[in-house]
């Protein structure tokens, strides 16, 4: 029922929505009013966090004694948590603080004052520390903050969106503000043409949008608010202001800044996270900063909320990695474990050979670059999750101290097979179950609706299942451990290698696998069929290995420099007549609209002609329409994004460029903020090298966008052995132009 | 018969001036340290294709032991795992980019400095303890880090890579031979004097083999 979270220092507030005069579930110590017929808020003015300190007893001892006087503390005792998953409890010491925001500054102090009096660094060690606080809320008194109505029924959380394009936003302009409701059914809106509209049709005014807009807050009475950017937020409370309107985004006057916004590095990139905002009584969702939205819109995120008991807003900010995390502490309270703060555990010695044998990527098997006819490729389905919840790996049972067994193919390490569930095949197991029945339903039903809502929760799921693997092994995961991660790799590695002998045995020829999947043709004039070796290697290796699609014909494309079969790069065409398309640049986010249509064009003239020249013919065709100047810019936009600030760049490229356009427009970008940009002369070093998509970009640079496309036709032709030379050489000669390109 | 191209390791710590990971992975292949070299690894010095790709086969690998750390937080872990996982047959340590996860790390300074300062004292005192040498290097580090390290150092072993391969000199050593890119010829003879023997004859005739050979000879 709880759809927003409000944590404040001096009070918590729970706001649900409830059939017309129903009371919300109970949360003790709690008391609760009715703000309108279908909406309550619970207050909490009591709720004190608590967070766990272990260590020696002595040191604990000493820090008792000095937390006794510290007027953060409310309350200290003594209690008994598992401290690591593979650890007995162990005897800790709970400190509540008085007020939520003082969790980390106590967190701080222990290790910066307290600890450093008498102890060496890391005598004592702190759990339960960096929770965020609406989900801790949740965690700590047992609230599910999941809706509880029927799915996209009328007890349903209602939401409003909102959207300001990018420039508008940056010029402070609110009158281009557009507004799509979810108070009436979405399709019947649709039909009627009110999805997006304009939200005052009697006049543009700032005035009457921001009245038109607090009129529609208050008929639709949101409990989510969907933000075409969250710095909506101060834009629209502040022009209120100055406007002397009231309008406000939150079921209470104001809003609160909770982070500002930053650029961080992760793994070599970088990524830009916007500010946050809370207003009270509605949880936010930026579309400008939610994976979870453009994955799985509200119903997977509403599904995320379900498994992981992080409320809404707080889970659509969320990355992959931190939704897993909240599953996992999830699970970890059910189970008495406590959260560790930072990463203490590292990676127990091995040998040099061992970590050599270990620290191998996942499967492959180079492909064989050209074109194939009939090949048949088959997945693993859910590879490595699968591999987790069948052989138990996890933190607590890979290298048991109990056991001395050789169970990790290669590695050799034991898995203890005492632990009744083990604690990460636990968590996967539910995801893995549920996003099957999903599918199941998905087939079932005829009902839209549903079928949309499905295909977002199995969407959100996914992601969850793919990166599950990774963070066994990132650096500060909460519950990783890295020889777990090396475990999945080495019993992957193996399941593959078998699966090729398997079906080699059965007469199939491997003509590229990776990871997870391998493409086969037939070897002999009668291959057993694939669906038996399916069957006979799901049963044996009990992980079920899926026929996913049968190709009329795959081309595998060859690396950059021809020299060998890249492993991520192919196309090819279905028997259902359907293409498929993986590493090319109709895949790729920066390649502009009209390079990936000519490209899919190409793909589909090589399907026709099974030779390059008429592919070149239509690639010939294209040049001569950008050439032409006849394309429209909106489709030769370039998205990229900056690495890193503008000011820190020493070469002069296209992002650069158009990084000091966006500086002179005053519209903010931040490294690894989206950059969009039209090359309009590509021979120049200064801005005027590009424009912003809302500039005037009809005067392109057509030679620029000419090679891309030749680049574009290159990964189509070289698996028949044409590289670009070849591809100009043949351009050059017009007479070669044939009226295959005219059809 | 060559000379041996790597200094002699003294018991202490000792600061490796390197311009890459790859000195120090050859200062450890290059030392007669007895028993067994505990390796406390950051910012990936281990990566052991290239370690693989230097020597002609697993053997001369096997008495090292390698743990990685990805935090700061788990790199004063793993020394004080090395701590305990130090005994008798123990005649090396090494940890290379030993200031570079503090660098990084998203914690506050103080609690920071306080754990690099421990870490690195642990390390002296390990070396003390074992009466063997521990090679640490500091690449990049902050001038305050580095000044920690060099301060506690009993020996600094400076690296410079020339076109002929690295050159090593401390205060009583200088490299007069190289190893250089077709080393494999010349060294092996070493590598039976290091090793006593080498298991497989063939090993021996091979002449620059590529890494999945070396794999091969498993």
């Amino acid at each position: 029922m709880v759809v927003a979270v409000d944590v404040e220092d001096d009070e918590v507030r729970l706001w649900s929505r409830v059939p017309a005069g129903a009371e919300p579930r109970d949360v003790p110590g709690t008391t609760t009013e009715r703000f309108s017929e279908t909406v309550v808020v619970q207050r909490d003015r009591d709720y004190a966090p608590t967070c766990y300190v272990a260590g020696p007893d002595d040191a604990l001892a000493d820090l008792r004694a000095a937390l006794e006087s510290d007027p953060k503390v409310v309350d200290l005792a003594w209690d008994r948590k598992i401290l690591n998953l593979r650890d007995d409890p162990s005897r800790v010491l709970a400190v509540s603080l008085e007020r939520p925001s003082e969790i980390a500054t106590f967190a701080r102090e222990v290790r910066t004052l307290h600890e450093p009096e008498n102890w060496r660094p890391g005598t004592v060690r702190l759990y339960d520390v960096d929770l965020s606080p609406k989900f801790r809320y949740c965690l700590e008194r047992g609230v599910d903050p999941t809706p509880e109505g029927e799915e996209g029924g009328p007890h349903w959380p209602r939401s409003l969106s909102l959207s300001l394009p990018t420039e508008r936003l940056a010029a402070g302009d609110l009158t281009a503000l557009t507004c799509e409701g979810r108070a009436a059914p979405r399709a019947a809106e649709r039909r009627t043409g009110e999805a997006r509209e304009r939200l005052s049709p009697d006049g543009d005014g700032e005035t009457s949008i921001l009245r038109a807009l607090a009129d529609r807050l208050d008929s639709v009475d949101p409990d989510v608010l969907v933000l075409s950017s969250a710095d909506l937020v101060p834009l629209i409370h502040e022009r209120a202001d100055e406007l002397g309107v009231e309008c406000d985004l939150g079921r209470l006057p104001g809003h609160r800044v909770l982070a500002g916004e930053n650029s961080y590095e992760s793994y070599g990139r970088v990524g830009h996270s916007p500010a946050r905002y809370d207003v009270p009584g509605r949880a936010i969702v930026d579309r400008s900063n939610s994976f979870f939205w453009r994955e799985g819109k509200l119903p997977g995120l509403f599904d995320l909320v379900d498994r992981s008991w992080k409320p809404l807003q707080e889970a659509s900010w969320a990355s992959i990695g931190t939704v897993f995390t909240a599953m996992q502490i999830r699970e970890a309270r059910d189970r008495d474990v406590v959260v560790p703060w930072r990463a203490w555990e590292g990676e127990s010695f091995k040998r040099m050979g061992t970590l050599h044998d270990a620290d191998r990527g996942g499967f492959t098997f180079e492909p064989d670059v050209g074109f194939h006819e009939d090949v048949v490729e088959v997945d693993f389905a859910s590879l490595y999750p699968r591999i987790m919840i069948e052989n138990d790996l996890s933190p607590e049972t890979v290298q048991c101290e109990c056991h001395d067994t050789d169970d990790v193919p290669v590695l050799g390490y034991s898995v203890c097979p005492d632990i009744e569930e083990p604690f990460v095949p636990s968590v996967l197991d539910r995801i893995v179950g549920d996003r099957y029945g999903f599918k199941a339903d998905l087939r079932a039903t005829d009902d839209p609706g549903r079928a949309a809502r499905l295909e977002s929760k199995i969407s959100a799921l996914k992601w969850i299942l793919v990166t599950c693997f990774g963070y066994q092994g990132y650096r500060n995961s909460k519950f990783g451990r890295i020889e777990v991660h090396e475990s999945i790799n080495a019993h992957a590695r193996e399941l593959l290698l078998d699966a090729k002998e398997y079906l080699e045995a059965a007469g199939w020829r491997v003509v590229h696998g990776i990871v997870d999947s391998l493409w086969v043709t037939a070897a002999v004039d009668d291959p057993t069929p694939i669906a038996d070796v399916c069957a006979r290697i799901s049963e044996t290796k009990g992980i079920p290995l899926e026929h996913e699609s049968d190709f009329e014909w795959v081309c595998f494309v060859p690396t950059s420099d021809g020299e060998r079969g890249s492993l991520t790069s192919y196309f090819g065409r279905r028997e259902d007549g359907s293409f498929k398309y993986r590493g090319i640049e109709a895949r790729q986010r920066s390649t502009p609209a009209f390079v990936a249509e000519v490209q899919r064009d190409l793909v589909e003239a090589l399907d026709e002609h099974r030779e390059p020249a008429p592919v070149c013919d239509r690639l010939a065709r294209a040049i001569a329409r950008v050439q032409s100047g006849n394309v429209d810019p909106d489709d030769l936009v370039v998205r990229t994004s900056a690495s890193k600030a503008l000011a820190d760049y020493d070469q002069r490229t296209r992002t650069v460029a158009a990084l000091e356009r966006y500086e002179a427009n005053g519209v903010a970008r931040n490294p690894g903020q989206d950059v969009r940009y039209v090359v309009v002369d590509d021979g120049r070093r200064d801005r005027d090298r590009v424009r912003l998509p809302w500039e005037d970009c009809a005067d392109y640079d057509a030679d620029f966008y000419e090679t891309l496309l030749v680049r574009a036709a290159e990964s189509v032709v070289s698996p028949l052995g044409w590289d670009r030379e070849r591809i100009r050489r043949y351009l050059d000669d017009g007479r070669n132009l044939t009226l295959g390109a005219f059809r | 018969m060559t000379a041996t191209a790597t200094p002699p390791l003294d018991a202490g710590l000792a600061l490796v001036e390197q311009p890459d990971s790859g000195a120090i992975q050859r200062l450890v292949l290059g030392s007669d340290h007895d028993g067994e070299a505990l390796w406390i690894d950051a910012g990936g010095a281990a990566s052991t294709y290239r370690l693989t790709a230097q020597v002609p086969n697993r053997q001369a690998l096997r008495g090292i032991r390698v743990a990685r750390a990805f935090t700061a937080h788990q790199h004063h872990q793993l020394v004080r795992n090395a701590v305990a996982a130090a005994n008798e047959r123990t005649g090396l340590i090494v940890a290379p980019n030993v200031a570079t996860l503090y660098e990084a790390a998203d914690a506050s300074d103080a609690e920071i400095d306080r754990l690099f300062d421990a870490s690195i004292g642990l390390l002296a005192d390990l070396a003390d303890a074992l009466d063997a040498p521990a090679l640490v290097s500091a690449p990049r580090a902050g001038d305050e880090r580095r000044a920690t390290v060099r301060d506690l150092a009993a020996t600094e072993i400076e690296c410079r890579r020339t076109d002929l391969g690295y050159a090593f000199a401390t205060d009583e050593f200088e490299t007069t031979g190289y190893w250089q890119h077709g080393w494999w010829q010349t060294t092996i003879p070493y590598w039976v004097e290091l090793c006593g023997a080498v298991a497989d004859r063939v090993a021996l005739d091979a002449v620059e083999p590529s890494t999945t050979e070396v794999a091969a000879l498993d």
